[in-house]
């Protein structure tokens, strides 16, 4: 036995060129199975919890999948909107603890402009119950020029404490010219938001009077021609929103939410719907699910391109070791020995490529985790291979041996035809 | 003490391949006394090599018996035939003998590996097997430059003579040489020749010494011809 697999090992030892190909086709399988696993993990519970602690989200009665596209993802353009008399009453319910009005439409650059009151970063959380951090600055929008950057608008476009900006009206018509730009009311930086991994990180917030505020002179899309209400005077005017495109809502009881929800939907002066956040974000994840399981086949089928590749290339190579495997056999060596030997080179083969893939992968992590951090919000930590990876490491080594004991069985057929001397 | 058992005997013995109506081999009688050698003649095809995978029991024949060391092949299991070879037979292939990964002493202490009692009877040739594997290098004319050297750097001459030595390691009572000398040219057979016989005896070994050539068969005790009607191997 020990004989066998000293042999095994001189053996390997001398074809290690080739051997070592083969393990590298091995860990790049397995650091790329391991990986899309890690991020299909994050992105998944990234997604999932791109918001908590919101127990309802009101909006006009419509498409709950829209309306968390726009208050969760910041996403697409609302059509119809909830007055603001109605946000009112909502906050002003007996079972609600907290609102958190948003209003949607501009964008400045490419990243949404989400109008909102302080109470955002008060009562807004995501992951685990995080609420907002602020990186820099203060985290309010009480000045009607204020506006509070995520992480990403403001590493992204280079922002800094003080710093004005023009907002664009409606979403990438800001290319179209400066006619759609509120050039004329440029807002302050006040605030830089920590890193989230949630769509905060791309929005850019101000409050709901700045949002009036910038859409004085404007109507139906277009400022007014011939009137153009200069930065200083807005306050003359009354910068209450008339509607709103959405309000989170947290309350008082958790278990109410359902008592709650029915009663919005009843609501007698304006069609309203409720939406339970984490119910519709599983609706939605059942869409964008699809790629995340495309990508995890696609990754097994990098697998099993390996492992067939592992398998063709001992078959080739046993055309060269029958020699070697008939001169054990004249020693005395027996066609199970020979199974052995094959087997456990296999074996180790797997073994070796896998804990290869898997320091690949911790290698990549490491050095790739700042980049991804501030890129995509995601961390793909070094770690320890999670419980969850385990059945996928061993299905690999599993499937490994198996690939490799289609060789090492013909090998020993060959060894009991061959006997001592091949016909090669 | 002398054996009057043979060391090797053949009684009646047929082998057919799968699907051949012919026997490949038939060999009705052969007696091999300790220290006495046979040269096995024959043409190409004519399942000389197959004789001798039937002796080293990696073949089993359908018909007849053939006893090793007292030992009937045929009640042996599979593994048993493949370790009675380990103790008993020392194999010499027609080239590529040796495992090019190994040094040249390795290859030689290979026959040792698969064998407890090979081993021991290695002991008496040396105070430590790899005394006895150095030994018997040096009385086959290897240099001892040579013995850490990996075996596929040898010339062909000198690796049939690691071969012998191998085969002579642990005293074997039988050794079984399948053409070695059709490698090498006319004056290296002469001398490999004498190296193995005089090692043979040395070692007390019986010799089945398989060839095509027929100017070697006068140094040997007895011969043998494999009939030519043999079917080849499938």
């Amino acid at each position: 036995m020990s004989t066998i697999l000293g042999l095994a090992a001189r053996s390997a030892w001398n074809r290690r060129h080739n051997l070592v190909l083969m393990v590298i086709a091995i860990a790049l399988s397995t650091a790329m199975l391991l990986g899309v696993e890690r991020l299909r993990h994050q992105i998944r519970q990234g997604f999932s919890q791109s918001i908590s602690g919101t127990d309802l989200v009101v909006g006009a009665r419509g498409s709950p999948t829209q309306l968390m596209l726009y208050t969760v993802f910041r996403l697409g353009s609302a059509t119809n909107n909830m007055s603001w008399n109605s946000a009112q009453r909502l906050a002003s319910h007996p079972l609600v603890a907290w609102t958190i009005p948003m209003s949607l439409g501009d964008s400045h650059r490419g990243f949404p402009v989400l109008a909102t009151t302080t109470d955002y970063f008060r009562h807004y959380q995501y992951g685990d119950r995080q609420p907002l951090r602020i990186a820099d600055g203060r985290p309010g929008l009480d000045g009607i020029f204020d506006t509070v950057l995520g992480a990403e608008v403001a590493r992204r476009l280079g922002y800094r404490l003080g710093d004005k900006i023009v907002l664009g009206h409606g979403s990438g018509l800001e290319a179209m010219g400066d006619d759609l730009k509120h050039a004329d009311k440029p807002f302050v930086v006040t605030g830089i938001l920590a890193p989230t991994g949630t769509p905060v990180d791309r929005t850019v917030h101000i409050g709901l009077a700045g949002m009036e505020a910038i859409h004085l002179d404007w109507q139906a899309g277009v400022p007014i021609p011939g009137m153009a209400i200069p930065a200083e005077l807005v306050k003359k005017f009354d910068l209450t929103p008339k509607t709103v495109t959405g309000v989170l809502v947290g309350l008082k009881l958790r278990s109410r939410a359902f008592a709650v929800q029915s009663q919005i939907a009843e609501d007698q002066k304006e069609p309203l719907m409720a939406v339970l956040p984490g119910v519709a974000l599983d609706g939605l994840w059942d869409i964008v699910g699809m790629i995340e399981k495309g990508l995890l086949l696609m990754s097994w089928m990098v697998v099993a391109v390996g492992l067939a590749g592992l398998m063709s290339s001992i078959l080739a190579a046993l055309g060269e070791r029958r020699r070697e495997l008939a001169i054990l056999r004249a020693m005395g060596a027996r066609p199970r020995d020979v199974l052995m030997l094959l087997v456990a080179e296999g074996v180790c083969l797997m073994l070796v490529g896998t804990i290869a893939g898997y320091l690949l992968l911790s290698g990549v992590s490491f050095l790739a985790a700042g980049w991804l951090a501030s890129t995509f919000g995601m961390a793909l930590p070094v770690v320890w291979p999670q419980a969850n990876e385990l059945p996928v490491l061993a299905a690999i080594i599993a499937a490994g041996a198996l690939a490799s004991l289609w060789p090492a069985f013909r090998a020993y057929r060959l060894s009991l035809s061959d006997g001592m001397t091949p016909h090669l | 003490m002398k054996d009057v058992e043979p060391v090797l005997s053949i009684q009646d013995v047929a082998f057919r391949w799968p699907g051949q109506s012919v026997p490949s081999v038939a060999m009705p009688a052969l007696e091999l006394r300790a220290g006495e050698r046979v040269f096995v003649s024959g043409p190409s095809g004519s399942g000389k090599s197959t004789l001798l995978n039937l002796i080293a029991g990696v073949l089993v024949p359908q018909q007849g018996e053939i006893v090793v060391q007292h030992t009937a092949l045929r009640k042996l299991s599979a593994a048993q035939r493949d370790r009675h070879r380990a103790e008993h037979m020392g194999i010499i292939f027609q080239q590529l003998n040796l495992l090019p990964y190994l040094s040249v002493k390795d290859n030689v202490l290979l026959g040792c590996r698969f064998s407890r009692q090979r081993r021991e009877r290695a002991l008496a040739q040396g105070p430590t097997i790899g005394d006895a594997a150095e030994m018997l290098l040096g009385r086959l004319n290897l240099d001892a430059s040579l013995w850490q050297r990996p075996a596929a750097q040898l010339s062909v001459g000198q690796q049939q003579r690691v071969a012998a030595a191998r085969a002579l390691l642990g005293r074997p009572r039988l050794v079984l040489a399948d053409e070695p000398t059709s490698a090498l040219d006319a004056d290296r057979q002469s001398a490999f020749m004498s190296l193995l016989m005089r090692e043979c005896e040395a070692a007390g070994a019986s010799l089945v010494f398989v060839s095509h050539d027929m100017r070697l068969a006068s140094r040997f005790d007895m011969q043998f011809t494999m009939p030519a009607t043999g079917e080849e191997r499938p």
